[in-house]
């Protein structure tokens, strides 16, 4: 479903999804048409935009920005990896951008599995958004597997400390990727005190998403929280970061993140210690939506 | 205010921001007008729209002011954060919220003594009709008083102290600029109770992000204490919407939660968005724009020695002529009228020779010459960035130096040493 009554060569408008039908849309000035084709899974399209610089867009729809990507990848990468008190091993599904490999190579990691399913993303974000991935994809502890996350999560178990699910909306190749099963398999595949983060949507825009993600965690794993940021390229208000864990989390205090943080010796330009704990504080209408 | 008919659809456009459009759909036009003061001067476009995703719309000059399904996630941020902050507020002053969003939450608190004081009388009638669900009953409570003038003037001639003062403001574009001017501070501190709060509205984080860290440093001027709180409005494009908070009173915005908590327990309030844990979590800003407050500066200054320089090129006035235009090129800042070289200092040998000065539109260059010594001292002050290695590397060629030495820092920054950048070279 293509936008066709706003975008133009000038404007860049996403596509109306099923869940919020054209109601309200955002438009970025386009710069230049970096590139336009399909994969096998899906259309990708490489915008430079005034406001938001290099935009990747996977079927209509924007995937991470240049000017902002920091806030997402910083949210769904440090927020689980500061949560679990030594991770090892990591696996990344989805996520073909670079930006949460980024992140995650930050950490004093031992090896990085990312399970990507379209190629074309990983060579064609190597080209056109080389300041998201920067390093990582030359990184040593780097793993790039070309393939479906779903099977290699099925085939691991007890095999990884942290998982990151970077994964785009649920109506494209990632449509299996939210179900009860998926999770449960997950969990199989992390470690006794294995962490799982993840991109469930706009609070705003996708409450329905939100909520099912949020409550099937809830199902699968004993401890569970969930986060806010607000990414502006996302046009979607807050957005929501679900973390799942099968060893307590809730006892980690403040102090021990800052010593974890300090450690590491992080620069980071948006989350911190602080703002792990804030972005968990949710007002009463956010609350709604994930109790309702 | 571009109302679009789109394949048969009515289509609002905000065009606040150049590159990144906002549109909403809009069901019905239930009212438009261009209102004037009570000179007849002409004010704003207003217009409130039915929308289908965020039900009613209110709209000054083509910007969105509120929305029906977002309002209370501004208005609630706005009010509680100060009235808590506050030990006991009493009296309070709106200045703008002709909506009544702000009246409203106000009014949640067992005050004493309302203002509201809104230039454009059209806002608070015209709301009040078509969005009788913002503020309802609020506008009957007897403790409000209703002042229709410019708020920089009421807050100049009222006899009035005020625990809490909220700026409600549009973008400071329109009749609102008064209220975003420091003297328009200076005289609401005057007005302000010993441990009195103010807050005022500064954008939005990702696409206005100078307003916030600019805004925060004129309130840090002012106020013994200056505090952000961050909201998300999803109808205020542009990242977080923040709001700067000062106080006369050093930690008069710390916030105790459990005192905090208590109140908001005995108060029994119903809100959407505020809760006390939430008053400190908006108080907790991203990493980035925490830097930013850190380093607001006012500009930059490269300060130049250069010794044993060609003495033919320091003592030609067309040389020196030559120099004031080139070194604005290469540090591409327009020259504000022409340079001024005059030649003096003879009462003593050193000082003896030219002297130059160009003004440029974001400051000047200035420089002095010594053909006794064969020095020129230079120094390079501009408030937008520019690249001090070419412009050092580019003087030094200029007058032949055969040493330099240079220092780059930041101006208005309240702190030199740790900015100062020293090269130190010698052919």
């Amino acid at each position: 479903m293509t936008n066709k009554i706003f975008s133009n060569n000038k404007w860049f408008f996403e596509d109306d999804v099923p869940y919020d039908p054209g109601t309200t849309q955002i438009g970025l000035k386009i710069k230049k048409k970096l590139y336009s084709g399909k994969s096998s899974y899906q259309r990708i399209d490489f915008y430079d935009t005034y406001a938001f610089g290099k935009i990747l867009v996977l079927d209509g729809i924007l995937q991470t920005s240049e000017k902002d990507e920091f806030v997402y990848h910083e949210m769904l990468c440090h927020t689980p990896l500061f949560l679990h008190k030594n991770p090892k091993k990591v696996l990344i599904i989805g996520g073909g951008d670079g930006g949460a490999l980024e992140e995650t190579l930050k950490h004093k990691v031992e090896e990085v599995v990312m399970v990507e399913i379209d190629k074309k993303v990983v060579d064609l974000s190597k080209k056109y958004l080389p300041s998201i991935s920067k390093n990582a994809f030359r990184d040593k502890r780097t793993k790039l597997i070309i393939g479906d996350g779903k099977a290699f999560i099925e085939k691991n178990t007890n095999a990884f400390d942290v998982i990151i699910l970077d994964l785009s909306d649920p109506d494209g190749p990632a449509k299996e990727l939210i179900s009860l099963i998926f999770y449960k398999n997950v969990k199989k595949c992390l470690k006794k005190d294995g962490v799982i983060s993840i991109q469930s949507g706009s609070f705003s825009v996708q409450p329905k998403l939100v909520s099912t993600i949020y409550n099937r965690i809830k199902k699968v794993f004993p401890f569970y929280e969930i986060h806010k940021a607000v990414v502006e390229a996302y046009q979607a208000g807050e957005y929501s970061f679900t973390i799942g864990a099968k060893e307590n989390i809730n006892k980690i205090t403040k102090a021990q993140l800052e010593k974890r943080f300090k450690k590491n010796n992080l620069k980071l330009n948006y989350y911190s210690p602080d703002m792990h704990f804030a972005s968990k504080v949710l007002p009463k209408y956010i609350k709604d939506i994930i109790t309702s | 205010m571009a109302l679009e008919k789109i394949k048969k659809e009515l289509w609002f456009r905000e065009e606040l921001f150049p590159d990144v459009n906002q549109m909403i759909k809009v069901s019905k036009v239930l009212f438009r007008k261009k209102t004037k003061d009570s000179k007849g001067k002409l004010l704003q476009d207003l217009a409130i729209l039915e929308t289908s995703r965020f039900g009613k719309m209110l709209t000054l000059d083509g910007i969105v002011q509120l929305t029906e399904a977002d309002e209370k996630y501004y208005h609630e941020a706005l009010v509680h954060c100060p009235m808590f902050s506050h030990p006991n507020p009493k009296k309070v002053l709106i200045i703008g919220g002709g909506d009544g969003g702000s009246l409203r939450e106000c009014l949640k608190h067992p005050i004493k003594l309302i203002d509201l004081v809104d230039i454009d009388e059209d806002v608070i009638k015209l709301t009040k009709k078509y969005m009788p669900e913002i503020a309802g009953s609020s506008w009957n409570d007897p403790r409000l008083k209703i002042h229709i003038e410019d708020g920089a003037n009421f807050i100049k001639k009222t006899k009035k102290f005020f625990d809490i003062i909220i700026i409600d403001s549009p973008d400071p574009i329109g009749p609102a600029k008064s209220l975003f001017e420091t003297s328009f501070y200076l005289d609401c501190k005057k007005k302000l109770s010993s441990s009195g709060i103010i807050i005022r509205q500064t954008g939005s984080s990702v696409l206005q992000p100078e307003e916030m860290p600019s805004g925060f440093r004129q309130m840090e001027e002012i106020f013994s204490e200056a505090k952000v709180f961050i909201t998300s409005v999803a109808t205020y494009i542009g990242g977080y919407f923040t709001f700067v908070a000062g106080c006369p009173k050093k930690d008069g915005l710390k916030g105790d939660l459990s005192k905090i908590n208590k109140r908001f327990k005995q108060l029994k309030m119903e809100t959407e968005w505020y809760t006390p844990a939430m008053h400190k979590a908006s108080m907790v800003i991203p990493r980035e724009l925490e830097e930013t407050l850190k380093k607001t500066e006012f500009g930059k200054e490269l300060i130049v020695d250069l010794y044993d320089c060609d003495y033919s090129v320091i003592t030609s006035k067309k040389k020196l002529y030559q120099f004031a235009k080139e070194i604005c090129e290469v540090i591409d800042m327009k020259p504000y009228g022409e340079p001024i070289i005059p030649n003096f200092g003879f009462s003593l040998s050193k000082t003896a020779g030219p002297s130059l000065v160009q003004l440029i539109e974001s400051s000047a260059v200035t420089a002095h010459y010594s053909p006794h010594w064969q020095i020129v001292c230079l120094n390079i002050f501009t408030c937008r960035d520019f690249d001090p290695e070419k412009a050092f590397k580019f003087s030094k060629d200029f007058f032949g130096a055969q040493r330099a030495t240079a220092f780059f820092l930041k101006r208005g920054t309240r702190s030199f040493d740790k900015e100062i950048k020293i090269t130190n070279v010698e052919n």
